[in-house]
């Protein structure tokens, strides 16, 4: 073989030759371009059907998400609905307790509240109220009450439910007051309590 | 052999490699300048890009497809290559382009349509050159892709070594190389003796 008549046709090879005379019957003929188009439009892609499953899957897998997020979410709302109405129903037992105690502590020195829920009852709280009172008068008097709730039986309205958190607020803002009263009260007491001792 | 021989031959040898090549340079310069006139909107300018490229094109599908769809093929190619002309960034590598889209257009082919058999000396009966012919052009086929790409610009399209990396982009010494090992897997396959 000779590689010059392979490469630029130079040096006749008879054997390539034969070959190429053979193989011309499939040269290409000269033939006119293609006729263009009036103006160049862009190549329209074929979706294939790999897309649309894609395309199905990440629709289900969302679809799933949404549900599944959907469904928790109000499973945790219904969560968060039972211990609000276990707090309604415990807490204005709780405050009134709270609020005549306050008044009887300018007579009777209460230390500690346990407030109990039954055990019986599915809302079963125990609620601590504690109340600063001086430490001498702590060790004096200790009482313990338990109150029976009732299984609430009408839910608040809208109306009742703010005037409810109104009382809470109020409540609250008297409860520091009585605290902020009674701490000058024990440093005034502790001071007085020094003086006397350095006499 | 003295040093001012050498750097003489060497400097001989530059010479000849810089002659050699300035030619193909200027004609990848006129193919780049057709692609901007055709981007322009000169259609005449895409038929001379036609006449230039359609045997290399046609090669390069006749190597793959059955040789009755190549016509459609080479069309829908210039076709699909001058909607497309405005994405090519290298306008000297036309060439290039026109024959991977080429490719492309073959692998597609097969992709959409279930492969056939052409019909054989027995069926056809048509005379002992044509039996022959299709006989060589099969085995070529059955060479690997890059030899039997060569090969069929070469035997088939009848274009010279150095046109082959011209238009296809490949490097003179690959081109070189495929023709020889091409060959000779050809020889192989029709069970001539050297």
């Amino acid at each position: 073989m000779k590689e010059n008549y392979l490469w630029d046709k130079t040096d006749a090879d008879p054997e390539i030759q034969r070959l190429e005379n053979a193989l011309r019957m499939f040269r290409y003929k000269e033939t006119a371009p293609p006729a263009l188009p009036a103006k160049i439009i862009p190549f329209e892609r074929k979706i294939s059907p790999r897309f649309f499953r894609l395309a199905f899957a990440f629709a289900a897998c969302a679809a799933f998400v949404i549900v599944s997020l959907g469904v928790w979410m109000q499973f945790s709302s219904e969560k968060i609905e039972v211990a609000k109405d276990s707090t309604e129903t415990t807490a204005p037992h709780v405050g009134k307790k709270v609020s005549d105690e306050i008044a009887d502590e300018k007579t009777d020195d209460l230390i500690v509240k346990n407030v109990e829920v039954p055990k019986q009852s599915a809302e079963q709280k125990i609620i601590k109220v504690r109340k600063l009172v001086p430490a001498t008068v702590r060790q004096n008097k200790t009482i313990a009450q338990n109150v029976q709730v009732k299984k609430p039986t009408v839910k608040l309205t809208k109306d009742e439910k703010y005037a409810y958190d109104q009382l809470m607020l109020a409540l609250s803002i008297t409860s520091s007051k009585l605290k902020l009263v009674e701490e000058k009260i024990y440093d005034v007491e502790e001071t007085k309590s020094i003086l006397e001792n350095e006499r | 052999m003295p040093e001012s021989e050498m750097t003489g031959n060497l400097f001989l040898f530059a010479r000849s490699e810089t002659t050699a090549t300035a030619p193909a340079t200027e004609k990848v310069k006129a193919e780049a300048r057709l692609v901007e006139r055709i981007c322009v909107g000169d259609r005449e300018a895409f038929g001379e890009l036609y006449k230039i490229f359609a045997p290399v094109v046609h090669g390069i599908v006749l190597a793959r497809v059955p040789r009755d769809e190549v016509a459609d093929i080479v069309q829908e190619v210039f076709l699909a290559a001058y909607k497309n002309l405005h994405t090519l960034r290298d306008k000297n590598a036309v060439g290039a382009w026109l024959a991977m889209i080429a490719r492309n257009r073959a692998v597609e082919f097969y992709r959409q349509t279930k492969p056939t058999e052409e019909l054989s000396e027995d069926f056809s009966g048509k005379d002992n050159s044509q039996t022959e012919a299709r006989e060589i052009l099969k085995a070529v086929r059955a060479l690997p892709e890059t030899y039997k790409e060569t090969l069929v610009l070469r035997l088939v399209e009848g274009m010279t070594g150095q046109e082959i990396a011209e238009r296809t982009g490949l490097t003179p010494e690959s081109v070189r190389v495929n023709l020889h090992r091409g060959m000779k897997l050809l020889r192989q396959k029709l069970g001539i003796v050297e």
